[in-house]
């Protein structure tokens, strides 16, 4: 081997490594999506118009802290695959990109014109059924969208879309729920709590969300009763 | 190179982590890297020594068993090292996920990365060759 050909070689070995090292830091390594990093790459598109997605989907698996506790985390982790890998089918068969931000919270983009096939096949995952070591196991993953209107940014679709799935899940396995303002209502209203004493609903539980450092309310503001989670 | 490993007396053999894959790419870089800082063909030398010195270092136990197992196309979920004696990998195999465990013999001798050798060794050339032949066997 010549100086120039050991030199075309080790720029090709170093060209492949570098794929390698960008394609290993944007990629999941439980399943066969993008993690948080390649999400983070991809959000400043969302809402742009063109071809760029403007439905943010976000869905949470049902009961994989049950699993962990249960089975163990390896059954956890299987049970993270095997919906990563439904996920991953149903987001390609509507050219649409897939990610797992982070335990078993998972976001899809896509257009619009795309979204009604997504929710076609949303049924599929009200029961996931799957195998390790030759033991059958069971999870499910609901879903919450969001729209984009061109006026709101991604964080701001990807909370919605946040609440949808929240309400989502409360309806049973494999539901899909549009973002509306009715949903936000139903959201807050899930997390009021009524005072024992006075009857009034308090927003102590909506403050996670909406006031600073996560403070919660120690007290019914109509009637001064301490609250018992305050 | 894999022939010099030495595990604690008593100790079955095991195929090590896999070393010099990249030694000549290792080999060039460096002579590069060396004649370009110095100049010199001494340099060149000196770096070629270091830079396949440095490819020749084996992977670490999980990435090596990623690699094989990604050779071998069967997807890594998880590894899950228990202990500095034993270790776990759950993967997908025809449709389905399967563990295979490895566990190192005790011994006071062991050094991390003979242990890191042996249970590669373990894992790849005995524990995940039996678990396909049974699995196979079982799914027909």
């Amino acid at each position: 081997m010549n100086l120039e050909e050991a030199i075309n070689a080790l720029e090709l070995a170093v060209a492949n490594a570098v794929a390698n090292i960008v394609r290993a830091a944007l990629s999941d390594d439980k399943t066969p999506l993008g993690n948080s990093l390649a999400l983070e790459k991809t959000t400043s598109l969302v809402g742009t118009g063109g071809d760029n997605p403007d439905v943010v989907v976000f869905g949470d698996m049902n009961r994989l802290k049950g699993i962990n506790d249960q089975f163990g985390h390896v059954v956890g982790d299987a049970a993270i695959r095997h919906v990563g890998e439904l996920i991953k089918d149903v987001a390609d068969e509507c050219n649409a990109q897939a990610f797992r931000r982070s335990g078993d919270e998972f976001i899809v983009l896509l257009c619009n014109r795309s979204l009604e096939r997504f929710k076609d096949q949303v049924s599929v995952f009200s029961s996931c059924d799957f195998q390790s070591d030759e033991k059958q196991y069971r999870t499910a993953i609901s879903f919450g969208y969001a729209l984009s209107l061109g006026e709101i940014d991604f964080t701001d679709l990807l909370a919605r879309a946040e609440t949808a799935c929240q309400i989502a899940k409360s309806q049973g396995d494999g539901k899909c729920v549009e973002w509306t303002e009715e949903i936000e209502r139903q959201a807050i209203d899930r997390l009021r709590e009524r005072c024992d004493a006075c009857g009034s609903l308090i927003d102590c539980a909506i403050p996670r969300r909406t006031m600073p450092q996560n403070r919660r309310l120690i007290s019914c503001p109509c009637c001064g009763t301490a609250l018992a989670d305050g | 190179m894999s022939s010099a490993t030495i595990y604690p007396f008593g100790v079955d053999y095991r195929v090590p982590r896999p070393r010099g894959e990249n030694s000549l790419a290792g080999l060039i870089f460096g002579a590069i890297l060396g004649l370009g800082l110095t100049e010199n063909p001494m340099g060149a030398l000196a770096g070629g020594a270091i830079g396949g010195a440095l490819a020749n270092q084996p992977l670490p136990l999980e990435a090596a068993i990623r690699a094989y197992f990604g050779k071998m196309n069967l997807p890594v979920v998880g590894f899950y090292r228990l202990g500095p004696r034993a270790a776990k990998v759950l993967f997908r195999y025809r449709e389905q996920f399967w563990t295979i465990m490895s566990r190192a013999p005790e011994s006071s001798n062991w050094t991390s990365e003979m242990l890191d050798d042996w249970l590669y060794g373990d894992i790849v050339e005995k524990q995940l060759p039996i678990r396909l032949r049974n699995i196979d066997a079982h799914l027909g």
